[in-house]
């Protein structure tokens, strides 16, 4: 559709109707001033074309050629009228009147964002493209978003786990640490122990010197006195008078014992004695002297026994009859001989008594004949009563067994006993078991049979009852029975008696043979009386009384005899032992001189004279010898007393006598006495002293001065109290170990840790389950978009690269409507409508809607209208604009009319039209056809600058073209999209010029050209090899980029300070300034706001640092990865994908170039 | 016949971590479940068997926590074997390089074998009389990045006693192409001539494994004593050795007091997410008899549960899941009580995949995605290589850094990590898209 003709009659704000005529095919630019009408051109074709509802005050016709037909229409009011070829009809197809703004494109329709037109364009794309799915929602739903701050909180959680570990085992090493000086505490311990004995030692060396200075002190005074002040005592002056006192008194002594000395010798003389008895001698002599006497009274004694006995001799015969003077012969020698005849008879004529009375009682009682007829009388009529009472009660019947009578049931059983024994024998024992039933059968058969006839039987009972016996009261059984009783009683008596009567005849047959052997007996006896008789010469035998007299007399006689024969005897005895003992003493006496004792009492005074005579030389012997003793003891004590008294004036050193020099030196003495006391307790204890610490083994100490002792004290207390603390440590130390030993700390510290690991292993694999989802969704929605990409979308997106030198690439964005970004092809990051410029924005809608008008339109292309469209865009952009527009109109045969007040545009256009090769645009001076006025005014102010050319890189290096085309310093921080692509093409810069003459300066743009369909790119691909491998070496250098960044974390300017609103107002400018001159580094910064040593940070709180760190940390400003060096880095990146499309040697030589231009920078 | 009791990487000074977040508050002591009361048990073990000897094949105690709390229980330990006559042998590995010398130097009567990585034999003996040689070797440093076995030929080992059964014990990285843990190789054990190499390191017990390689040597890992970790799942405890001439027998006593294990519960695809509480309170119910049955009566039974299966309620058990409704379900049969550590969401969209791939909407794209990774192939090598290159700097992220010190860390890269969480993510957002749509599904109520 061509509109060759437009006539606006009417229309609000057009005061003159006018007409554009003789439109052309091409581009056409109408130029007028300010509210000459321009716009008004649009708002006429809209009230043509879709009735707009403005258009009620609107007349307008036009002239269109339409698919080879000639059409008109034509809007009067609410008249709209369409004709072809002349004939009216109904209008043409037109996109829908919602469409219409894509053919009528205004400045203000271009800035508008929110129009509904743009979002329903967008709306109809995306949903378009994806095929009646959203694949966002899906990923919404379906898909863990893995942000930047992704599984942050799980690895905290690992750090702080392991952090804690590290913390307990820090803990535990320090406790190691410490336990491993367990020994040298142990050793401290033992040598402060040591050197507390070794300080009571000091202490006792310290002592030491003391006692030695004051013992030397003493001793000098004690040398100042007189050196016999240490021979004498202080009492020597009462020695004196004590030694003059004895002295005297000796002497007196001496006379004394020299007087009793004469006296014991006088006494001696006086005793008549030689030699003193011994006493043992003189007692023995005395005992005889009286033994001797002892004898004369017995031998007296004797003698007056003799005489009594002599009288008893004559006593006892005349009791037998003899005289005074001649005693009878009669005599018994064995007077026993008398009493046993005596006893004899008297007890045979008592035995033999007795038995005839024994006899006598047992005579006159024995068992009559009678007696005996009664009893066997008896017997019979009990044995008849018996019978009686014993007959059998048959009752009147025979008895039968088994129906046989007594005696055959006997036979039968007899027969039964032989039958079973024979066949037992003849063939089976158990047949004996039949002769025993026949045996018993027999027995108990004959048992019966025996029985008599019970009347029969009691009446020959009767018969035998003895007829002179009383018969029973009548011959019942009870009258039987009791008088059977009666009569058995009777027996028994009888019976009895009849026995003892037996029993005393026996016993008096036995007396009677022993009364014949006691008569014998005493008849023997009888005669021994005669015969004893006869050797008494008595003439009868006298009765015993009598004889017992005599033979007591005839005793008395014998023993009277006898007592006077031994008295006799013993007065001889006596006799001769006096004479004997006289004798002896006599003797004894005579030689010393005594008298011949003619009694015992003279013996026993001469012996006691003799006694005394003795004692008294003994006496006297001994007080000589004691008289001459202390005689010389006294002469001792005198010479005692003498050298005493010269020894006190010897030791003075004085003369003998000096009794006043004595006395002056005994006045020092007290003093001399307590000076040597104290300096010999002092030495006691200096030995005491040495000898402990000579026994401790500390001699060395003793040698030692104060000073040095004292030091060593103060060394020895410090030991001490470094072994108390040291004791203290070590129990602490020891708690603590068994603390640690039994505790779980680590134990579950490492669980923790481990939990940790597990949670942010978890966590990895969602997240990389969630970017599995991410690259599934992506590759379904590349692959869909390439195969289902809707052309006005490609169309759009073709355009914006275009009119934006591929600064940007076209892309819809679901999170915000589904509204249009423009995708920066140097950054990736995709900005809205309204963070775009104002000339962006156009841009982009512009190309939307050119490419939806193409879309909408159909087979016949509209007229496009664009006022003002690209007022906003810069000189360069307008060329690429006004070019596309030239190309679309050439290509489309589109009809175009552009319309600007800016006359500078005409010549722009006309320019980039004939750059482009099209037709130059018909320019329609509105002015000049509204008002006369043309809008412009001379040629020269048409007149644009020229683009600036591009240099020739022949015969220059890739440094020096650089510097040339200016292309920045190689930086890998920001995203490699924005890397100039001098660094890709560094072996081929004709590609490189070619690009940049053509705007393409960066990596972005270049890889957004490669996706668009423009011929540079096809054609660089067709001729270089660097051109082909520029997609390759633009992933290579993405990897290059991010490896590098790895732990370098993002430059943090004054933006990132703010916004991390941790720093003050105050400190704002202060840490920014920091901040550039540590070259952005976040790490540096923060350790220097931690540090406050900067002098723009006085009063810093810490805490502001911390706050920073934490948004810095989660930003993504730091990055707590390490650096990689250049081996890993580029391990890493020959490790890629894109390393593997592109010569080893290309990849080497790109990587190395890149790490050093880096350095180089560095 | 001699006995021996071999004790793997006890770690004592640490305790299982993530049984339950409030085990207290369900009676479960964690104290009772720790490598200590593992060994407690392994000393019981060792004085009702009358065994001659107990042998720690390394890690004995955790580095980090040796000094102290991990002592006193190896102190324990130790006093009583020795008191019951047991000889007390051990290797050091790379865990306790500078703590088991140090602390057995301080419990006389423990015995490192090959101190300072040399080669060293020590004879076992019993009332006087050898009963077996353990020959064995020690790490003298945390890494050793040569095969201690290289130096086996030309050690000074005296020559084996005729008739005393000779035994091998070291802490080692068996059959690993180097790496800084002793690493050695089947063969090299195989020509030192000793038949049984009781090895420590990997908490996974192998030893019982058979090798068609070398079908005369018996060598592999004792195992932890006590699971430490979700991971570490299945039988854990010491191992009887029977020596006898030209006969050894070796017996795995699964004794542990916690004991960890993972199940598939294959869901139906009908069923609802407030059914399957009971599903699994059924399923644990079902493990701690199957357990018992074996004999087999740990005191806490922690479960990881795996829901297999399709779903047509992807969504809804996902978020059943990720919403821990699961995490009080508690049983107790008999000793053993059972927990539930995990349950993770395995199961696949009832969906017919090739049916939605038909489209070319986004829905049948992602279905071609994941039936892309149903497949080996270049295809499928391609999207894992191009995802591992977008996680990666998730992957490599210095907040996950700390997760290399973990046990048994797998690669959040390796192939079938990636195709995991690809297949996860898929069935989730494929969900998500369909029920955009849902009255107009493809290939509704189809199942693979």
């Amino acid at each position: 559709m061509k509109f060759r003709r437009l006539e606006i009659v009417r229309l609000p704000g057009i005061d003159a109707s006018y007409s554009l005529e003789k439109l052309g095919d091409g581009v056409h630019v109408v130029v007028g001033p300010n509210a000459i009408g321009k716009s008004s051109i649009c708002r006429a074709t809209r009230a043509l074309l879709w009735s707009d509802e403005s258009g009620s005050a609107v007349t307008a016709h036009a002239r269109i050629d339409l698919d080879g037909e000639s059409w008109s229409v034509q809007r009067d009011g609410a008249r709209h009228v369409w004709q072809r070829e002349g004939v009216e009809c109904a209008p043409p197809p037109l996109p829908a009147r919602h469409l219409q703004d894509c053919f009528l494109l205004d400045v203000r329709d271009l800035m508008d964002s929110g129009t509904e037109s743009g979002r329903e364009i967008a709306k109809q794309i995306r949903l378009q493209m994806a095929g009646g799915y959203s694949l966002e929602e899906a990923r919404s739903q379906a898909v863990e978003r893995v942000g930047r701050g992704f599984a942050k909180k799980e690895c905290r959680d690992v750090d702080a786990a392991a952090g804690a570990i590290r913390k307990a085992q820090l803990k535990q090493e320090a406790l190691a640490e410490r336990e491993e000086t367990l020994n040298s505490l142990e050793q401290t311990i033992r040598e402060g122990e040591n050197a507390r004995v070794r300080q009571a030692h000091v202490a006792t060396a310290l002592e030491l010197v003391g006692l030695r200075e004051q013992q030397k002190r003493l001793t000098a005074e004690l040398d100042a006195l007189p050196p016999a002040c240490g021979k004498i005592v202080g009492l020597e002056l009462d020695w004196l008078e004590t030694a003059e006192r004895k002295l005297e008194e000796a002497n007196e002594k001496v006379a004394q014992h020299e007087g009793e000395l004469r006296d014991a010798r006088n006494r001696i003389v006086e005793s008549r004695l030689e030699e003193p008895l011994e006493a043992s001698e003189l007692s023995a002599w005395r005992q005889r002297a009286d033994s001797w006497a002892q004898l004369a009274l017995r031998r007296e004694t004797a003698y007056g026994v003799l005489a009594a006995e002599k009288k008893k001799l004559v006593n006892a015969s005349r009791v037998v009859g003899g005289s005074e003077d001649a005693p009878p012969e009669l005599a018994l020698e064995d007077d026993e001989e008398l009493y046993r005849y005596l006893r004899e008879a008297t007890e045979v004529e008592q035995g033999r008594a007795a038995l005839e009375q024994r006899l006598r009682l047992l005579s006159g009682h024995d068992f009559s004949v009678e007696q005996k007829k009664q009893q066997q009388l008896g017997e019979r009529a009990a044995e008849a009563l018996r019978d009686w009472l014993r007959a059998p009660d048959t009752g009147g019947s025979e008895i039968r067994i088994g129906g046989l009578t007594r005696v055959a049931a006997t036979v039968v059983g007899l027969v039964v006993a032989a039958t079973g024994l024979a066949l037992g024998i003849a063939f089976h024992p158990a047949f004996h078991g039949v002769t025993g039933a026949g045996l018993v059968w027999a027995i108990s058969a004959w048992l019966l049979s025996s029985s008599d006839d019970r009347a029969d039987a009691q009446q020959k009972a009767m018969d035998a009852f003895p007829p002179n016996v009383d018969a029973p009261a009548s011959w019942t059984v009870a009258s039987v029975n009791e008088r059977l009783r009666e009569i058995d009683q009777q027996i028994a008596e009888s019976r009895a008696s009849e026995m003892r009567a037996r029993d005393r005849s026996i016993e008096r047959a036995g007396i009677e043979s022993d009364l014949e052997t006691a008569r014998t007996r005493e008849q023997s006896v009888r005669d021994r009386g005669e015969e004893l008789v006869a050797r008494l010469r008595l003439d009868r035998v006298p009765a015993a009384a009598e004889l017992v007299d005599t033979a007591r007399a005839l005793i008395a006689l014998r023993e009277a005899r006898d007592a006077e024969a031994a008295a006799e005897g013993r007065c001889g005895a006596l006799d001769l032992d006096f004479e004997a003992k006289r004798e002896e003493l006599g003797n004894w006496l005579v030689g010393l001189g005594e008298e011949d004792p003619q009694d015992p009492e003279a013996a026993k005074a001469l012996v006691h004279e003799v006694e005394e005579l003795s004692r008294l030389l003994v006496d006297s012997r001994k007080d000589e010898s004691r008289a001459s003793d202390d005689l010389e003891s006294a002469r001792e004590k005198m010479r005692s007393s003498e050298e005493a008294i010269a020894k006190i004036f010897r030791d003075a050193d004085l003369e003998h006598g000096d009794r006043a020099g004595l006395s002056q030196l005994l006045g020092k003495v007290e003093r001399y006495q307590e000076l040597v006391n104290e300096v010999g307790g002092l030495q006691t204890s200096i030995g005491i002293g040495e000898r402990k610490l000579s026994e401790a083994g500390e001699s060395a100490l003793a040698n030692l001065d104060q000073s040095d002792l004292e030091r060593e004290s103060d060394r020895l207390a410090s030991e001490t109290a470094a072994a108390d603390d040291a004791r203290t440590e070590s129990a602490e130390i020891a708690a603590e170990v068994k603390q640690a030993s039994e505790a779980h700390t680590l134990e579950d510290l490492i669980a923790s840790h481990d939990d940790a690991l597990a949670m942010l292993a978890d966590k990895r694999e969602r997240g990389l389950e969630a970017l599995a989802g991410d690259f599934l969704l992506d590759e379904v929605k590349t692959e869909h978009e390439t195969k289902q990409l809707p052309a006005v979308l490609k169309r759009a997106r073709d355009l914006f690269a275009l009119f934006t030198h591929h600064e940007y690439e076209l892309g819809i964005e679901p999170e915000v409507g589904g509204s249009f970004i423009a995708v920066s092809s140097r950054t990736g990051v995709g900005k809205q409508l309204n963070e775009l410029s104002g000339g962006e924005c156009a841009q982009l809608l512009l190309a939307v809607r050119i490419a939806f008008a193409e879309e909408a339109e159909g087979a016949s292309p509209l007229p496009l209208f664009l006022d003002e469209a690209l007022d906003q865009s810069d000189p360069a952009r307008f060329d690429l604009i006004a070019r596309s527009l030239g190309r679309i109109s050439e290509q489309e045969n589109r009809q175009i009319f552009y319309l600007t007040n800016d006359n500078v545009d005409v010549d722009r256009i006309r320019e980039a039209l004939q750059s482009e090769g099209c037709s130059p645009p018909a320019v329609i001076d509105l002015g000049l056809l509204r008002r006369g006025i043309a809008a412009v005014s001379s040629a020269e102010v048409l007149r644009i600058a020229p683009p600036p050319s591009v240099p020739d890189p022949t015969g220059l290096s890739p440094d020096e073209y650089g510097a040339l085309i200016e292309v920045p310093t190689f930086d890998p921080r920001p995203a490699y999209l924005g890397q100039h692509l001098l660094y890709l093409l560094w072996d081929d810069l004709h590609v490189l010029k070619r690009l940049v003459a053509s705007r393409i300066e960066t990596v972005g743009q270049w890889r957004t050209l490669s996706r668009t369909e423009a011929p540079l790119a096809a054609s660089l691909k067709d001729e270089a090899e660097a051109a082909r491998q520029l997609d390759a070496r633009s992933r290579l250098l993405e990897v290059f980029c991010e490896s590098w960044s790895e732990g370098r974390g993002k430059p943090v300017d004054r933006t990132a300070i703010e916004e991390s609103n941790a720093i003050s107002e105050r400190y704002l400018e202060a840490v920014a300034t920091i901040a550039m001159e540590l070259g952005y580094d976040g790490r540096r910064l923060i350790e220097v706001l931690q540090s406050r040593e900067h002098p723009l940070l006085a009063r810093f709180r810490p805490k502001a640092a911390e706050k920073l760190a934490t948004y810095l940390e989660d930003e993504g400003y730091l990055d707590p990865r390490p650096v990689l060096d250049e081996q890993d880095l580029i391990a890493r990146a020959l490790a890629s994908p894109a390393a593997r499309e592109l010569p080893e040697e290309v990849c080497n030589e790109l990587l190395h170039l890149w790490w050093q231009l880096r350095a180089g920078k560095q | 016949m001699t006995k021996l009791l071999a004790i793997g990487d006890v770690h004592l000074g640490t305790r299982p971590s993530g049984v339950a977040e409030d085990a207290a508050d369900r009676g479960i002591a964690v104290q009772r479940l720790t490598p200590a009361a593992g060994l407690e048990a392994a000393v019981r073990l060792a004085t009702e068997q009358d065994v001659s000897a107990v042998v720690f094949a390394g890690d004995v105690v955790e580095s980090t926590n040796a000094r102290y709390e991990a002592f006193r229980h190896l102190e324990a330990a130790v006093l009583k074997l020795l008191a019951e006559g047991v000889t007390v042998l051990g290797v050091v590995g790379n865990h306790d390089v500078e703590a088991l010398p140090r602390l057995a130097r301080l419990i006389p009567g423990f015995r490192i074998v090959g101190a300072g990585g040399r080669w060293e034999c020590v004879a076992v003996e019993r009332e006087g009389r050898s009963v077996c040689e353990v020959v064995g070797w020690s790490f003298p440093q945390r890494q050793v990045t040569s095969s201690p076995v290289a130096d086996f030929a030309g050690s000074s080992l005296p020559p084996a006693q005729p008739g005393v059964p000779r035994i091998g014990v070291m802490h080692c990285d068996l059959d690993a192409s180097g790496g800084p843990y002793a690493p050695v190789t089947m063969g090299e054990l195989a020509r030192t001539g000793i038949d049984t190499w009781l090895l420590g390191h990997i908490h996974k017990p192998s030893l019982g494994d058979t090798r068609s390689d070398n079908p005369g040597l018996r060598a592999g890992y004792l195992g932890s004593l006590v699971g430490l970790n979700p991971k570490e799942v299945g039988d854990r405890g010491p191992w009887l050795v029977d020596l006898a001439e030209g006969e050894t027998s070796l017996t795995h006593v699964s004794n542990a007091p916690l004991r960890w294990e993972t199940i598939d519960l294959a869901i139906e695809p009908d069923q609802q997410p407030e059914d399957l509480g009971d599903s699994v309170l059924a399923s644990v119910d079902q493990r701690i008899r199957a357990l018992h049955a074996r004999g087999v009566e740990p005191s806490v039974l922690a479960l990881r549960v795996r829901l297999t299966g399709t779903t047509r309620s992807y969504a809804a058990i996902d978020a059943w899941v990720g919403g821990r409704r699961w995490s009080d379900i508690t049983r107790t049969v008999g000793a053993t009580t059972a927990v539930v550590n995990k349950i993770t969401n395995a199961t696949e969209l009832a969906r017919d995949l090739h049916e939605l791939a038909k489209g070319d909407d986004p829905p049948g794209l992602l279905a071609r995605k994941l039936l892309i990774l149903e497949t080996e192939g270049a295809e499928r090598d391609a999207l894992i290589v191009r995802t591992r290159d977008r996680l990666r700097t998730l992957a490599d992220a210095s907040n996950f850094a700390p997760l290399q010190d973990l046990r048994d860390a797998a690669d959040p890269l390796a192939d079938e990590e990636i195709t995991r969480a690809l297949k996860a993510a898929g069935s989730s957002i494929l969900s998500a898209l369909l029920d955009q749509h849902e009255p107009t599904r493809r290939g509704e109520g189809a199942e693979r």
